[in-house]
């Protein structure tokens, strides 16, 4: 390299580049730090990134699906909500919306709210939708039924299409876990197993009426919750009419209750 | 020493701009930009939640597809079999010849009633038209099969594709208890009054010189797991002297 090339001109325009940009770098520390709004300040120093504000809104379709795919027992079939909810909008039978109501409390943690709006075949739920009343449901129409109440602050809404028949169904989108889900199972030796588990999990810990690990689901679509040592069915409602079935007895009938009943 | 008439300082100058501008356009970007924490993960995060909702919805529209099948077939049934054009020249149920009900004339109108109602819906959900086929297997077997090309999902923001949607559905109903019925009074030779009750025998009721005929069914079960409230019905009615009507 020509070293005569490399310093021409004088070491004094090097001083003046030094001091020029010492000044312009204090001046715009003190803009920067004076003008930049503490919360942006925050995230540029903390660097706590995080996608958890976009969860909720991801998972809430996977418990909806989970609440209106699960299959159970009505009337001796094997049905899904997805299709008793459209029924229900089309004969409007009260046994058939306590039923919806008893499941869908022990299918969702109780801090999700889902109400329901049974409307006509041609219209839209979003055309019905005005500002929210006090329970957070955004239906105008005041004839909505509640499968389970609770103060909706995010809903998300859901349309389901049925017989002459739509239903409008506004489900609160918050933040589950898996844990929340009921113990479902497909197959004797799991439910055999499941129910085990349950006693030991009750033995240990006690019993916990708000978790859904004491409610099971078998094979054949019957709900079963667990007290402190029996077991009654939720389909039917036995838990309130006080009707128990022992752990030896329910691994022999297969959590079946047209057997289990006999 | 500190003399500013030397030829560097002409870069000096321009060395200064460019920091400045520089600097300010950093400035600039930090005031005007979203908050970053927004920002991070927001596009995998919308693609999700796109092909969530898409999933959903598309499940929806499936299992809503089967009311629709037996919408139809009782839109046929109370139309004499004949779709709403046929139905203004048919409305007698008379013998011209337009009007002769065969099996392929029955699945024609009920894949016109399907495609219509099962459309409006894909309309509502601001979906592609499907196209409709069925196919009738052993008398009473309707196979329909659902075919939905380029279906757009998108979050009226950043993201959106198009995918194709095919399922097929079944459905049990016997179209030709309505070519029976047809047959049967096309056999009549004149009819001037309801006749009394034979082997086929729907509700017949005398009115405004037509006599009205109405053959309940037994209720749908769908999918052979839930029943449902609904009665199906064959409606039909004739002129008085029928013969009179015949072409």
């Amino acid at each position: 390299m020509n070293r005569k090339a490399f310093l021409a001109g004088d070491t004094l325009v090097y001083v003046y580049s030094i001091l020029a940009l010492t000044v312009i770098a204090v001046v715009f520390s003190i803009v920067f730090a004076l003008a930049t709004p503490e919360n942006k300040l925050k995230e540029l120093l903390s660097r706590e990134y995080t996608t958890e504000i976009v969860k909720p809104e991801i998972q809430v379709y996977d418990y909806i699906n989970y609440y209106l795919n699960t299959n159970l027992k009505y009337e001796k079939k094997l049905v899904s909500l997805k299709e008793l909810l459209p029924l229900y909008c089309y004969n409007q039978d009260e046994n058939l919306k306590k039923y919806i109501q008893r499941i869908t409390y022990n299918l969702l943690p109780k801090e999700i709210g889902v109400h329901t709006l049974c409307i006509d075949k041609n219209s839209k739920c979003e055309d019905l939708l005005g500002t929210s009343d006090s329970k957070g449901s955004r239906f105008i129409k005041s004839n909505n039924f509640f499968i389970q109440e609770g103060n909706l602050k995010n809903p998300k809404l859901i349309t389901l299409y049925g017989f002459n028949k739509n239903i409008c169904l506004e489900i609160e989108s918050i933040n589950i876990l898996e844990d929340n889900f009921i113990e479902q199972t497909f197959s004797e030796k799991e439910f055999k197993n499941k129910i085990e588990a349950a006693e030991n999990r009750v033995k240990e810990t006690g019993l916990n009426k708000e978790s859904p690990s004491t409610t099971l689901l078998s094979p054949k679509g019957d709900l079963w919750f667990f007290t402190r040592k029996d077991w009654c069915n939720i389909n039917e409602d036995d838990c309130h009419k006080n009707k128990y079935i022992s752990s030896e007895d329910l691994i022999k009938c297969n959590g079946d209750y047209e057997i289990c009943s006999v | 020493m500190f003399s500013l008439n030397k030829k560097g300082m002409l870069y000096e100058i321009g060395l200064i701009f460019f920091v400045i501008i520089i600097l300010s356009a950093a400035l600039y970007n930090i005031l005007t930009s979203q908050s970053l924490t927004s920002q991070i993960g927001k596009t995998p995060a919308d693609i999700i939640r796109v092909d969530k909702e898409a999933q959903l919805k598309l499940d929806l529209i499936e299992k809503a597809s089967t009311y629709y099948i037996y919408n139809a077939i009782i839109d046929l049934a109370s139309n004499s079999g004949y779709n709403k054009e046929q139905l203004n020249l048919c409305q007698d149920w008379n013998k011209r010849k337009e009007c002769i009900l065969t099996q392929d004339k029955l699945k024609e109108n009920l894949r016109t009633y399907l495609r219509s109602s099962f459309n409006d819906l894909t309309k509502q959900e601001k979906l592609n038209f499907y196209n409709i086929d069925i196919n009738i297997l052993d008398n009473k077997l309707i196979v329909v099969d659902f075919n939905g090309q380029n279906l757009k999902f998108s979050n009226n923001n950043n993201v959106e594709y198009t995918i194709h949607n095919k399922f097929r559905k079944q459905a049990v109903y016997d179209l030709n208890k309505i070519i029976n019925l047809y047959n049967y009074f096309s056999s009549q030779v004149s009819l001037n009054s309801c006749p009394a009750k034979e082997s086929i025998e729907p509700i017949c009721i005398e009115e405004n010189g037509f006599l009205k005929f109405e053959l309940k069914q037994n209720k749908f079960i769908l999918e052979n797991s839930l029943e449902y409230p609904i009665e199906l019905v064959i409606k039909f009615k004739l002129k008085k002297s029928n013969k009179a009507e015949i072409i």
